[in-house]
C-alpha cells in the first residue's frame, strides 16, 4: 500500500513533471496566502507564560503599585553643567510635555519639571514641584544672560539637591552634565483590557441634583469606535450645553508593547534633545528595542547565508539549475510555514500563532531541515544518473532509496518540535506546529516538486555535475574508508571527544541580561552603561511586604518602620544597587524638611505618629501617584490603614546569576529580619521574571530534547520493526547534544532562549542524518551487497550529501556579523551543530555499525 | 401677633427686588453666638474605597466664629492635635499644634487649600468670607422658599471660583451648597443642618461631599454651649500645647 502511493507520486514527477511541478506550487501559493491573516508580534511581554510565580508577582505589584520599570533618556554635554544651562531644562521639560500628550502608553515621566520635593521650614510642610510652573515665563531669549527669576528658579533647585543628595541622583548626572528623564509606561494586563466610557461631566437635573451622563459608545460605519455627545443638559448661566463624554479604553492599546512605545520617543528625544548628547537605557526599552533588531539582524543576515549556501552548493553541484531548485524548495516551504501560521490564526482566533520574537529562529531552523533533503535528494539525483546514465532511472532510483528515509526524517523531526508543545509557554504551540508544518511541507515538495524540476531539465552527461565526483564526495569516500579500517579507533576516538566536552556541560552559563546580548563598544550596551554609572541604575527590583504597619487605631508601628530603614541600609550596602526607595524615605524626608533635622532616621515613636499626622494632614495631591507607588492604589490618604509597602531597589545592570545571588541575599536577610508570619515579602521585577522566563524556555527546551529523543528512538525503533535500529539513530543524535553543549560551555558561549532553542536543531538535522545512514544501510544489506562493501558504500551515499549539507549550512557564519551576541552564537552553534551531528553519524554511527558487525535487517 | 406682623414684614422685604449681595450681607450680619464650647465628632468617609474614620474634637470660640481654639481627642494617633484660628481685617492667623512632634505648622494663605485634618474641608472653609470678595448673583429658584444666591470669588489665591447656595427665605439659613473649583468644575457639594437654640440659628450638622475625590466628611456638633464667658487669653499659640487644661 505504501510501496503504491510512493510508486504513484514518483510516477506523477516523471510523467506529469510540468502539471506535478504547477499543483505543487499552486498548493503552497494556496497556502501562503494564509499571509493575509499573518501577524508580527514584537510584544515580548505577551509571549510570557501567565502562570510564572514571578509575573504573578510582578503582575500583582503593577497592578497595585503601578507600572515599577522605566525607559531612561539621559542628555546634556560632556563637561558642561547642565544646571547652569537653562535651554538644556527648557528642553527637559518640552519633551516631557510632548512625551506626555503624545506618545500613547505612557503613564508618567518624572524629570526635572516633574519632580516632586518634599520640603518646608518649622512651620510649613512644602509638597510639591520641585522645578517652579513659572520657569518657562521667565526665559529671555532676547539676552544671553538669565533672568532674575530663572537665576531664583535654578538656585532653589540647586540648593534642593545639595539638601538632598539622594534625590539629585535620580535627575542630575554624578558629573552634573547630563540630566535623566525617566519615562514609565502604562501597565496594562492583557486580559483587562476593555473599551470603556466615562461618565462625562457631571451636570444637574431639573431638580438640581448632581447627575452624570452616562455616555454611549459606539462602532461607526467604518468599524472605528466613536463617542456621542451626551445628553443635554442647562449650565448654571441656563445655556445649553452639551455634555461631550470622551470615550477611552481604560488604558492604552498595547500599552506594555514596549516596541510601539519606544520609537515615538526616541523621535521626540532627537526632536527636543538633539543638540545634546542622548542615551537611551531602561529594561522596557532594552525589551522595545532588541526585538526589532534581531529580526533586522536575522533578515539581512540570512539574506547573506543563503547567498553563502548557494555559492558552496554550487560549488559542490557545479550546477545553478540543481542549487535554484534546492532553493526553491527551501523557500517555498518557507512561505508555506508563514502561510500555515497565518491560517491557523485566520482560522482558530489564536495569537499563538503570531510570529514574535520567539519565533526569530524557525527561518533558520526551517532552512536547514529543508535543504537536507533537497541536498540528499539533488545529490543522490546525480550519484544515480551516473550510474544509470538515465534521468528517469535516476530520478526512480534515486526517489525509491530516498522518499522512506525523508518521510522518517521529516516525521521523526515534526515530532520533535511537536514535543515543544509539552512546554508552559503558550507561545510555542505557534512555534512548534509552524516549524512541524513547514518541515512536513519540504517533504512533500521534495518528493514532488524536486523530482519534477529534475525531470524537467536535460542534463548533460558529461557535465561536470554528473561525470565528476565532487571533493566532499571524495572526503565523505576517505571517511567511510578509515571507518571500515580503523572503526575501534574511530569510536574510540569519537567517544573521547565526546567525553571531553562532557566537561563542558558544567561550565554552561545561563544569561538573559538583555544589555548583555550586545557586544561590547555597541551604542545601545554603552548608553545604558552610562546611565548605570551616572545616574541611579537602569534595573530594578521590587519588593513588596505585607504587614500591619499601623494598628487599629492607626498608630504607626516604630518598629515596622525601623526594619523597613534598615532593609534598605542593607540593600543600599551592596554595591550592586545604587539607591532604594519606599514610604520611609516620604516619612523621614517630611521629618527633615518639618523639624530641620539632618538625619533621615526619624528617632523614636513619638516623632513617627507626628510625622505620619504632619503628613497626613498636608496637601498630598502633588505626590498622589508617588505615593500610589509606594503604598498601592488603595492607600489611606491618611495613612492610618497601611498593611502593605513597595520597596524599590535601583541597580545597575548586572548579570543573572548576579540578579539570582542579590535576590537569594535579600530573601536570606528578609527571613533573618522579619517574622514570616507577621510580613509577607515578594521579590520581583521585569529582570527578574525576564530570567525565569528564560529558564522556563531553557528547561523546556531540555525536556523537549529529552523527550525528542525518545519519541525518536519509538518512531524509528516502529518503522526499522527494531530496537536495535532505533537505539543506534538515538547514538550520533545524542552525542551530538553532549558535543554541543560541551562546546558552549568550553566556548564561552551562553545559553539563553536562543541557544536553547537552537539546539532543538540537532535533534532535526542529528536524526536525518542518522535515518539516512540507516536507511541506506538496510537497503544495502537487502539488495545483499557483501557485507564488507556495505558500510563503505554506505558512507559515500550518505556521507556525501551529509557532508554537502554541512558545508551548505556554513553559510550561518553570516551571523557571526550580527551586532548581537545571541545572533553571533547562533551561527556559531548552528555551524558546530551541523559538524557535531555528522560528526555522530560518519564516525560513532558507522565505527559502531562496522564493529558490530550489524548483519539483521 | 407679633408672629404674624414679623411673617408679612419679611414677606414684604423678601418680595421686593433685593440683591445678591444685600441677601449676603443680610446673612454675614446674622446675629451669632459671642461665644460657644462644643463637641465635635467628624466622620470621614472614603467612596471610593469604603473606609470610615471618625474623629473627635473639643473646640471653643469666640466673636461671631472668628477666634477658635479646638483639640483633637480621638483618634489615638491625632490626640492633642489643636488647632487655633485668629481671623483679623488685615490677616488671618492658623496655625497647627502637632505634639508628638512639638512643632507648630502655620498655614499660610498659599496653603488655605489644603485639606484640614485629612477632611473634605479646607483651611479655606475653616474661615468666614469675607463679604467683599465675592460678586454675588441672585438666580432663579425652583422652591419658592428658597433663594439661589451665586457668589463669584474675586480672590485668585482662593480654591473656589464660585459658591452657589440655597437660602431658606425664612430664616436665612444655608441648606445647600455647591463649590467650584477654579476651573468651574463642580469640587465640593455640602449640605447644612442648624437647630435653633437660646434664639440663635445654630449649625449642628455638615456634611461636605468631594466629588473630584469622591471623599465625604460629615461634622456632627454636640453639646454646644452657647454665650459662656470664654477669655480672649484663650485664643494664643501657646495654648495649642494645652490639651490637658481644656480638654477633660
Amino acid at each position: 500500500m505504501i510501496q503504491e502511493i510512493k510508486n504513484k507520486i514518483i510516477n506523477q514527477s516523471i510523467h506529469s513533471p510540468v502539471r506535478t511541478f504547477i499543483v505543487s506550487l499552486a498548493l503552497t501559493l494556496f497556502i501562503f496566502w494564509g499571509i493575509t491573516s499573518f501577524k508580527v508580534d514584537d510584544d515580548l511581554v505577551k509571549t510570557f507564560p501567565q502562570n510564572l510565580p514571578s509575573k504573578i508577582i510582578w503582575d500583582d505589584i503593577q497592578d497595585e503599585f503601578g507600572q515599577t520599570e522605566y525607559i531612561f533618556v539621559s542628555f546634556g554635554k560632556p563637561g558642561e553643567s547642565i544646571l547652569d544651562d537653562e535651554w538644556a531644562i527648557a528642553q527637559s521639560k518640552l519633551f516631557t510635555d510632548a512625551v506626555l500628550d503624545k506618545v500613547e502608553g505612557v503613564d508618567k515621566v518624572i524629570s526635572l519639571s516633574t519632580y516632586n520635593k518634599i520640603d518646608g521650614n518649622e512651620y510649613e510642610l512644602d509638597i510639591g514641584l520641585l522645578q517652579d510652573e513659572s520657569f518657562m515665563k521667565t526665559l529671555q531669549f532676547s539676552n544671553y544672560d538669565k533672568s532674575d527669576a530663572t537665576k531664583k528658579i535654578i538656585d532653589d533647585i540647586k540648593k534642593y539637591f545639595d539638601k538632598n543628595p539622594e534625590q539629585k541622583k535620580r535627575i542630575v548626572s554624578r558629573g552634573n552634565d547630563f540630566l535623566n528623564i525617566a519615562i514609565r509606561p502604562f501597565y496594562s494586563d492583557e486580559n483587562d483590557r476593555n473599551r470603556v466610557w466615562d461618565f462625562g461631566e457631571p451636570f444637574e437635573d431639573a431638580n438640581n441634583n448632581q447627575m452624570y451622563d452616562n455616555a454611549e459608545i459606539f462602532e461607526d460605519m467604518n468599524g472605528n469606535y466613536s463617542w456621542d455627545f451626551g445628553e443635554p443638559y442647562i449650565d448654571t448661566n441656563e445655556n445649553d450645553q452639551y455634555d461631550r463624554a470622551e470615550a477611552f479604553t481604560d488604558y492604552p492599546l498595547d500599552a506594555t508593547n514596549y516596541s510601539e512605545i519606544v520609537p515615538p520617543i526616541k523621535d521626540l528625544a532627537y526632536e527636543y534633545l538633539g543638540n545634546y548628547e542622548i542615551h537611551f537605557a531602561g529594561q522596557p526599552y532594552l525589551a522595545g528595542e532588541t526585538p526589532t533588531l534581531i529580526k533586522k539582524d536575522v533578515s539581512t543576515l540570512m539574506a547573506v547565508g543563503i547567498i553563502i549556501m548557494f555559492i558552496i552548493l554550487f560549488l559542490n553541484l557545479k550546477s545553478v539549475y540543481a542549487v535554484f531548485i534546492i532553493l526553491l524548495t527551501i523557500i517555498c516551504s518557507f512561505l508555506a510555514m508563514l502561510g500555515f501560521m497565518g491560517w491557523m490564526r485566520y482560522l482558530t482566533g489564536s495569537n499563538y500563532f503570531d510570529f514574535t520574537m520567539m519565533n526569530t529562529s524557525m527561518p533558520i531552523i526551517l532552512l536547514t531541515i529543508a535543504n537536507s533533503d533537497g541536498v540528499h535528494i539533488v545529490s543522490r539525483f546525480f550519484r544515480e544518473l551516473r550510474i544509470y546514465q538515465d534521468r528517469d532511472k535516476a530520478i526512480k532510483s534515486t526517489m525509491q532509496n530516498l522518499t522512506q528515509p525523508i518521510f522518517l526524517t521529516s516525521l521523526t523531526t515534526s515530532a520533535a518540535f511537536i514535543t515543544m508543545i509539552s512546554s508552559p509557554l503558550e507561545y510555542m504551540v505557534g512555534y512548534s506546529f509552524g516549524i512541524a508544518f513547514g518541515v512536513m511541507w519540504a517533504l512533500f515538495l521534495s518528493c514532488t516538486m524536486l523530482p519534477s524540476l529534475l525531470k524537467l531539465k536535460k542534463w548533460s552527461l558529461h557535465s561536470k555535475s554528473i561525470s565528476e565526483e565532487s571533493a566532499l564526495e571524495k572526503v565523505a569516500g576517505m571517511i567511510g574508508k578509515i571507518v571500515v579500517k580503523e572503526p575501534k579507533k574511530v569510536l574510540t576516538g569519537g567517544l573521547f571527544i565526546v567525553a571531553i566536552s562532557i566537561i563542558g556541560i558544567w561550565f554552561v552559563n545561563v544569561e538573559v541580561n538583555v544589555i548583555k546580548f550586545y557586544k561590547q563598544g555597541n551604542p545601545i550596551r554603552e548608553s545604558t552603561i552610562f546611565v548605570d554609572e551616572n545616574f541611579t541604575g537602569t534595573m530594578n527590583l521590587s519588593i513588596k511586604l505585607e504587614s500591619e504597619f499601623t494598628d487599629s487605631d492607626g498608630l504607626p508601628n516604630y518598629d515596622s518602620y525601623l526594619r523597613l530603614y534598615k532593609l534598605q541600609e542593607y540593600l543600599e550596602s551592596n554595591e550592586q544597587i545604587s539607591m532604594t526607595f519606599s514610604f520611609a524615605d516620604v516619612l523621614s524626608q517630611s521629618y527633615k524638611a518639618f523639624t530641620n533635622s539632618d538625619d533621615d532616621l526619624i528617632p523614636d515613636q513619638d516623632a513617627l505618629e507626628g510625622t505620619y499626622t504632619m503628613l497626613s494632614i498636608s496637601d498630598k495631591s502633588e505626590i498622589d501617584d508617588d505615593l500610589i507607588s509606594l503604598l498601592g492604589k488603595d492607600y489611606d490618604t491618611d495613612f492610618y490603614d497601611i498593611d502593605k509597602m513597595l520597596v524599590t531597589a535601583m541597580i545597575k545592570t548586572i548579570s543573572t546569576s548576579e540578579i539570582q545571588s542579590l535576590i537569594t541575599q535579600t530573601q536570606d536577610y528578609i527571613d533573618n529580619n522579619y517574622n514570616a508570619n507577621k510580613t509577607k515579602t515578594y521579590i520581583s521585577g521585569l529582570s527578574v521574571f525576564i530570567n525565569d522566563f528564560v529558564k522556563i524556555i531553557i528547561q523546556s527546551s531540555m525536556t523537549s530534547i529529552f523527550l525528542s529523543i525518545f519519541l525518536i528512538l519509538i518512531i524509528t525503533g516502529l518503522f526499522f520493526s527494531s530496537f536495535k535500529w532505533g537505539l543506534l539513530s538515538i547514538i550520533p543524535l545524542t552525542s551530538a547534544v553532549v558535543l554541543n553543549f560541551g562546546l558552549m560551555g568550553l566556548s564561552g558561549i551562553n545559553l539563553n532562549h536562543m541557544t536553547a532553542l537552537l539546539s532543538s536543531v540537532i535533534i532535526g538535522v542529528g536524526v536525518d542524518f542518522s535515518i539516512h545512514y540507516i536507511s541506506d544501510y538496510r537497503r544495502n544489506l537487502i539488495n545483499k551487497v557483501p557485507f564488507d562493501q556495505i558500510n563503505l558504500r554506505t558512507s559515500q551515499d550518505v556521507g556525501y550529501p551529509v557532508l554537502l549539507d554541512v558545508a551548505s549550512n556554513m553559510g550561518f557564519i553570516a551571523l557571526f556579523f550580527s551586532i548581537l551576541i545571541p545572533l553571533n552564537h547562533m551561527g556559531g552553534l548552528m555551524v558546530f551543530a551541523m559538524i557535531s551531528t555528522s560528526f555522530g553519524t560518519l564516525t560513532i554511527l558507522a565505527s559502531l555499525i562496522q564493529i558490530l558487525k550489524v548483519k539483521k535487517v | 401677633m407679633i408672629k404674624l406682623i414679623l411673617i408679612i414684614f419679611c414677606s414684604f422685604i423678601f418680595s421686593t427686588n433685593i440683591t445678591g449681595y444685600e441677601l449676603a450681607k443680610m446673612i454675614d450680619e446674622k446675629k451669632q453666638p459671642q461665644s460657644s464650647k462644643s463637641q465635635i465628632t467628624m466622620k470621614l468617609i472614603d467612596l471610593d474605597k469604603g473606609r470610615e474614620k471618625t474623629k473627635e474634637m473639643y473646640s471653643i470660640s469666640k466673636d461671631d466664629g472668628n477666634k477658635m481654639l479646638m483639640f483633637f481627642k480621638t483618634p489615638k494617633r491625632d490626640k492633642g492635635v489643636g488647632f487655633l484660628k485668629i481671623e483679623a481685617l488685615d490677616t488671618d492667623k492658623l496655625s497647627l499644634f502637632i505634639p508628638k512632634l512639638k512643632k507648630i505648622r502655620r498655614i499660610s494663605s498659599n496653603n488655605q487649600s489644603d485639606s484640614f485634618m485629612g477632611s473634605d474641608l479646607s483651611f479655606e472653609d475653616m474661615l468666614s468670607r469675607n463679604l467683599d470678595e465675592f460678586e454675588y448673583t441672585l438666580l432663579e429658584s425652583d422652591d419658592e422658599n428658597m433663594y439661589v444666591l451665586q457668589s463669584d470669588c474675586k480672590d485668585v489665591d482662593s480654591e473656589y471660583s464660585r459658591h452657589i447656595s440655597w437660602i431658606t427665605k425664612e430664616n436665612l439659613l444655608i441648606k445647600k451648597e455647591k463649590s467650584y473649583d477654579i476651573k468651574g468644575k463642580l469640587l465640593k457639594l455640602k449640605s447644612f443642618e442648624q437647630i435653633y437654640k437660646n434664639n440663635y440659628h445654630i449649625v449642628s450638622k455638615i456634611d461636605v461631599t468631594n466629588l473630584q475625590d469622591n471623599h465625604q466628611t460629615i461634622l456632627e456638633i454636640n453639646n454646644l454651649e452657647i454665650d459662656t464667658n470664654i477669655d480672649d487669653d484663650v485664643f494664643q499659640e501657646k495654648n495649642l500645647k494645652r490639651y490637658d487644661k481644656f480638654v477633660q
